[in-house]
C-alpha cells in the first residue's frame, strides 16, 4: 500500500481547555478524493484548521507527503502544497479579485507560475475574469467562494482542502461549483472536502468519512451499499 | 491699502509656516497610520524613535564628522532597528490579547520613557542641532524660507507617493495590507504575518527617523522633542480616518495649516487648546474621521 498523501494520526485539539477532536485518525490516499460529512459543531472545521496550521495540535501527528507537518506554521504548510480554503471566507475585503488571487501565489517559488495559474483559474471561473478589478468586499457569496477556491488553486496545491464550499448558496450555484470542483479534480489536484450534502459528496469524491463528536465514526466507499447507511446516520432515517 | 497689505503678509507667513508644519506632520503621521492600519495599535514610542533618529544623525554627522549622508543613513537604520525591537518586545507578545489596544498604549508608552531617558543618559542634557541639508533661502509666496524647509515641503509628498506605491504594487506591500485585512487568510496564502508586522514597523520607524533628522535642523534636539509632534500626528491619524494614506495627508495639511493660522492670530499659547477644540468638534460631527469608513 502506498504512503497516504495526508495522514492524521490520533489527533487531539480544541479551544481553551475544551477538547473538540478526541483522537481523530484519517488518511487521504494517493489519487483519491475524500469527502467528510457530519453534524454541525462536531469538529470538521477544527480538523481542517489544525491540519493547515491555524490551530495547534495538542497531541497526535499530521503527516503530509511523508513529512511530519505537526506544529509548522500555516504559511509553511501552504508552501508545501497543502492548501486550505476556509469556511465562510471574507477574503481580503479591500483588495481587487486580481490582487487577491495573486496573493494566493505569494511564496517566491510559486510567483513564477502565477500568471499561468491565474489563466487556469479564469478558465474554470470565467465570471472572475469579468470581475477581476472589483473589490472582494462587493462580491456576492457565490463569487466570493469562487475567489476563495481560485486563491487556493493559485497556491498550486497537491492537496486542496475545501471547507463547506457551497455553504448558503442557491442550488444552481451549488451545481456550478460542484462542476468546477469536478474539473479541478480532473486536472490532478487531490481534494478533501467537507460538505453537508451526501449527494454532493457522492458525486465528487471516491470515499466518504463520517465525523461525529470529534472522531471518525464510519468509512464508506462511494457507490457501495453502505451509502444508504450513511444517509441513515446523517439524516436519522431508516 | 494698509489692511490689504497686512492681510497679504499674514497670508504669506501663514502659508509658508503651515506648509512646513504640514509636511513634517505628514511624515510623522504616515508611520503612525501604517502601524495602526496593519496592527490596530497606536505606537506611543513613535515620537521617541524620531528623537533617537535625530540624535544618531547628530553623533554620526557632527560628532564623528562623517557627513550628512552618513548621518541620515545611520539615523534611518537606527530608527528602523528600534522600531523592530519595539514591535518584537512591546507589541507582539500581547497581540493575541483581546484588549491589545490598551495594553500596547501602556507598553509603548513605557518604551517611549525608556528611549527618552536613554537619550538623556547617552547624549546628555545639552541641546543639539543638526546642520541644514541645503544652505540659503528660497522664496515661497513672497516669504523667505530656508532651503532646508523647502526640501521638507518637496520631500514629504514624494515620500507619501512612494509609500502608497509600495503598499499598492509591491509583493511585500500587498502582503502587509493582506495581513491587515484578514490575517488568517493571509497565513493560508503563504504570508508570514510576523515578518510583515516587523517590516511595517521598520518602515514606520524609519519614517519617524527621517522626520527627526529634518526637524533636528530647524528645532533644538532634546530628549522630549518628539512629544509634541507625536500628539499632533495622532490627531492627524484620527482625523484622517485611522490609517488611509489620503486621509492622513488631508489630516496633516489641515492640522499644519490650522496650527499656523492659529499661532499667527491667537498666539502659540492658545493654539494647543484651539486644536483640541476643533479636533473634538470634528469627531462629534464625523466620528470616523474625515475620510474614515463605517
Ligand atoms: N474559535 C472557537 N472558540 C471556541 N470554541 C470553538 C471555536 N470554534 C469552534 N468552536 C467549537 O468547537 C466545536 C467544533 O466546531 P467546528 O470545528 O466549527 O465544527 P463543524 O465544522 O463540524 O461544524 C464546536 O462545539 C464549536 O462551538
Ligand atoms: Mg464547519
Amino acid at each position: 500500500m502506498p504512503e497516504p498523501i495526508l495522514n492524521v494520526d490520533d489527533l487531539v485539539t480544541g479551544y481553551g481547555r475544551q477538547p473538540v477532536l478526541h483522537g481523530l485518525s484519517l488518511s487521504v490516499l494517493e489519487g483519491e478524493a475524500l469527502g467528510l460529512i457530519g453534524p454541525n459543531g462536531h469538529g470538521k472545521t477544527t480538523l481542517f484548521r489544525t491540519v493547515s496550521g491555524l490551530n495547534r495540535a495538542w497531541s497526535g501527528q499530521i503527516r503530509f507527503m511523508g513529512e511530519d507537518i505537526t506544529g509548522l506554521s500555516a504559511a509553511q504548510i501552504a508552501e508545501r502544497g497543502l492548501v486550505h480554503v476556509p469556511q465562510g471566507n471574507r477574503l481580503f475585503p479591500q483588495m481587487s479579485v486580481e490582487d487577491c488571487l495573486d496573493l494566493g501565489a505569494f511564496s517566491p517559488a510559486k510567483r513564477d507560475n502565477g500568471a499561468a495559474t491565474r489563466d487556469r483559474v479564469f478558465a474554470i471561473f470565467p465570471r472572475l475574469a469579468e470581475r477581476r478589478k472589483q473589490r472582494c468586499r462587493t462580491l456576492s457569496g457565490g463569487e466570493r467562494q469562487m475567489v476563495a477556491i481560485g486563491c487556493g488553486l493559485m497556491g498550486q496545491p497537491k492537496l486542496l482542502i475545501l471547507d463547506e464550499p457551497t455553504l448558503g448558496l442557491s442550488p444552481r450555484l451549488k451545481g456550478e461549483l460542484r462542476d468546477a470542483i469536478g474539473a479541478i479534480i480532473e486536472t490532478g489536484v487531490q481534494v478533501l472536502i467537507v460538505e453537508q450534502d451526501p449527494e454532493f459528496l457522492r458525486r465528487l469524491t471516491t470515499r466518504q468519512v463520517y465525523i461525529e463528536e470529534g472522531r471518525v465514526r464510519e468509512d464508506f466507499d462511494a457507490g457501495s451499499l453502505e451509502h444508504d447507511k450513511m444517509m441513515e446516520m446523517y439524516f436519522g432515517l431508516r | 491699502m494698509d489692511f490689504a497689505d497686512g492681510a497679504l503678509s499674514a497670508f504669506r507667513a501663514v502659508f509658508a509656516s503651515g506648509l512646513v508644519l504640514s509636511s513634517l506632520y505628514v511624515m510623522i503621521a504616515a508611520g503612525l497610520a501604517l502601524v495602526w492600519s496593519t496592527l490596530g495599535i497606536f505606537n506611543f514610542a513613535h515620537g521617541a524613535i524620531m528623537v533617537i533618529g535625530a540624535y544618531v544623525a547628530w553623533t554620526v554627522s557632527i560628532d564623528l564628522g562623517l557627513g550628512q549622508v552618513a548621518g541620515l543613513v545611520a539615523a534611518l537604520a537606527a530608527s528602523a532597528l528600534i522600531g523592530v525591537a519595539v514591535n518584537r518586545l512591546l507589541v507582539q507578545p500581547f497581540l493575541a490579547q483581546p484588549n491589545i489596544i490598551l495594553i500596547t498604549v501602556m507598553t509603548t508608552l513605557s518604551g517611549a520613557f525608556f528611549l527618552e531617558n536613554s537619550a538623556l543618559l547617552i547624549w546628555g542634557p545639552r541641546i543639539k542641532q543638526l546642520e541644514k541639508i541645503v544652505d540659503g533661502n528660497v522664496f515661497l509666496a513672497g516669504t523667505a524660507i530656508s532651503g532646508h524647509e523647502a526640501v521638507i515641503i518637496v520631500v514629504a509628498p514624494l515620500m507619501m507617493l512612494a509609500l502608497w506605491a509600495f503598499l499598492r504594487f509591491s509583493w511585500t506591500g500587498k502582503a502587509i495590507r493582506a495581513v491587515a485585512q484578514n490575517r488568517e487568510f493571509a497565513e493560508l496564502s503563504g504570508i508570514r504575518p510576523e515578518r510583515m508586522y516587523a517590516i511595517a514597523f521598520a518602515i514606520s520607524a524609519a519614517l519617524a527617523g527621517f522626520a527627526g533628522v529634518m526637524l533636528g535642523a530647524i528645532r533644538f534636539i532634546t530628549p522630549t522633542l518628539g512629544a509634541d509632534p507625536l500628539i499632533k500626528a495622532m490627531i492627524v491619524v484620527i482625523l484622517g480616518g485611522l490609517g488611509s494614506i489620503p486621509g492622513t495627508i488631508l489630516g496633516a495639511y489641515l492640522v499644519g495649516f490650522g496650527e499656523a493660522v492659529s499661532t499667527y492670530f491667537l498666539g502659540a499659547y492658545w493654539t494647543q487648546a484651539m486644536m483640541f477644540f476643533v479636533f473634538i468638534l470634528i469627531l462629534v460631527i464625523r466620528p470616523n474621521g474625515l475620510m474614515g469608513r463605517e
